[in-house]
């Protein structure tokens, strides 16, 4: 949920709330303990020699453990306040996120639905069909956040369940256990070639000066006619030339001549080499990149899983050139590696709400985030499955990370700041399934 | 070690509560640093943020109880080695006044006899 001075992040109160818990569970341990040396033999047993200072040191540790402002009471507080916070959360993902609008759409549907059927049964059979559609989806999005959950308990596949619970890439299929790589048809990894495009984009000769503003940019080549990806030259005040490579996600769900469909996003999924990383290599050839050069890659939803392919591929990322960075919106990346040795870094940005980033059954780790491996996720519920997805939301909420208190984060952005000042120059290219002749 | 010189169990004890202590206090710190680093502002922000602070003078407080229950326990060993000081210096001199009775009742028993 935010405002326009508001943001309030519930996966950040989730994470406060376990670490509030930890010291919950920390204090009481040592509160535990230190009540415990009260008791020491050593203690009570010298106690003839001095009973009054034995008495005071008694007095002192019991205070100290379990006083009214000792550990206990502290250790309760604590307790207390991550308790608060989780109550906080439930009341955001199961109260305010409750799709109302839809269930009470649905159900004054099925209170008029005797005397409708009797005078218009077309309409009510095609208000009925739309009302459902609308719960059911704003249902996907509300359920989205425990998908890898669901999974791991109720797949029929043994096989896939065990990949779940492994934190493994997905390989099969949830249903049937059947390896899902040899179902991508050939037409999506044997293909792929790319054509330069007469589109100038307005940002074309400023580097990009946020990780908002990348997203932003992937945003308007997915709104363009055709599929296309840009590559920018980024030439710093120093002389050094860098590259970012804008990718843009999944534009139709039915089959197109361009990798950017729905079989092309799901052969990106479970194949590392298909017919969008080879319009990505061919791109990258035909704006001259050369070996070596450093390359910030930037994608949305499909985009993001190329971004990921192509860092995981020794043969591009450390062979061809040097993927630095990786920043991924709205892709189900969690499971997917980076090229040994590369020394690549992946920002992914997720909203939980948008069932696309548990495409792979893998959450993120709540803790323990590294700069290498970072997710920073939110929670927007739009009650929609295309509207959580979209690309302008991601880039919305990008926009706070440019300030961000977060070490981590700040890290990141640190580590970007060469991509993002000096001159540029940008070509964007047409993605096409079939190869040039 | 305490002050370079070697601790009794007592000591240990005190020493262990002053370690406690920074566990205590480094935890506090611990909390102010995740709040800190959460990107989140809003008057329930604010809110949770002067908790927070509450939440680490607390911690430092509680420090604070185990450190004086150290100086209590320190406290308490002094007095103990003192006393034992005292009780040995007692015993030793018990032990000097019956050897040297011991010798007068010698003397005046080897004196009657008169060899």
């Amino acid at each position: 949920m935010s405002g326009a001075a508001e943001i309030v992040d519930y996966e950040e109160l989730a994470r406060m709330s376990a670490v509030w818990g930890e010291a919950a569970a920390s204090m009481a341990r040592t509160g535990f303990h230190v009540a415990a040396l009260a008791c020491s033999s050593d203690l009570l047993a010298s106690a003839m020699f001095d009973p009054m200072g034995a008495a005071r040191a008694e007095a002192g540790i019991l205070s100290a453990a379990v006083g009214p402002r000792g550990l206990a009471a502290l250790s309760a507080g604590l307790e207390v306040d991550s308790v608060l916070l989780k109550a906080v959360i439930a009341k955001e993902q199961y109260v305010d996120d409750l799709p109302l609008h839809q269930v009470a759409a649905l159900g004054r549907w099925l209170v008029a639905l005797p005397l409708e059927l009797t005078l218009d049964p077309r309409r009510a059979l095609r208000d009925g069909t739309r009302d459902s559609a609308a719960l059911a989806n704003a249902i996907t999005g509300y359920a989205a956040p425990h998908t890898q959950l669901l999974l791991e308990l109720f797949a029929p596949s043994l096989r896939f369940r065990l990949d779940v619970a492994q934190h493994r890439p997905m390989s099969v299929d949830p249903v049937f256990g059947l390896p899902l790589a040899p179902l991508i048809p050939g037409g999506q990894r044997t293909g792929g070639s790319v054509s330069i495009s007469r589109y100038a984009p307005s940002w074309g000769r400023q580097p990009p000066p946020s990780i908002g503003s990348m997203l932003d940019r992937v945003g308007d080549l997915e709104d363009q006619p055709t599929a296309s990806i840009a590559v920018q030259r980024v030439t710093s005040t120093g002389g050094v030339v860098r590259y970012v490579v804008v990718l843009s996600g999944m534009r139709s769900m039915t089959s197109t001549s361009d990798p950017e469909d729905l079989l092309g996003s799901g052969a990106a999924l479970v194949r590392t080499t298909t017919n969008y990383t080879t319009c990505v290599r061919e791109a990258i050839d035909t704006a001259l990149v050369p070996h070596g050069a450093e390359v910030l890659l930037v994608g949305h939803s499909e985009g993001g899983i190329v971004a990921m392919d192509l860092a995981g591929d020794p043969a591009f990322n450390g062979a061809r050139v040097r993927v630095k960075q990786v920043v991924a919106a709205g892709a189900p990346i969690s499971s997917m590696p980076v090229a040994d040795g590369s020394g690549t870094r992946v920002l992914s940005i997720e909203n939980v709400n948008d069932i696309v980033t548990h495409l792979d059954a893998a959450d993120p780790p709540a803790s323990q985030q590294s700069v290498e491996r970072l997710t920073y996720r939110f929670a927007d519920d739009e009650h929609n499955i295309v509207a959580s997805h979209d690309v302008s939301l991601y880039a919305r909420r990008a926009v706070v990370l440019t300030d961000s208190p977060n070490p981590l984060i700040a890290d990141v952005q640190a580590a970007l700041r060469p991509f993002m000042g000096g001159s540029a120059t940008t070509t964007v290219f047409t993605l096409r399934d079939r190869v040039t002749p | 070690m305490r002050n370079g010189v070697a601790v009794s169990n007592i000591e240990e004890i005190g020493l262990e509560l002053n370690q406690r202590a920074v566990q205590v206090e480094m935890a506090g710190a611990q909390l102010v640093r995740a709040a800190a680093e959460a990107i989140w502002t809003s008057i329930a922000a604010d809110a949770f943020r002067t908790r927070v602070d509450q939440r680490r003078r607390q911690c430092g407080a509680v420090a604070d109880l185990l450190r004086g229950a150290a100086q209590a326990v320190f406290r308490y060993s002094d007095g103990v080695e003192a006393e034992k000081v005292r009780l040995r210096r007692l015993e030793l001199a018990a032990e000097h006044a019956v050897v040297r009775g011991a010798v007068d009742v010698g003397r005046a028993f080897v004196g009657g006899v008169r060899l």
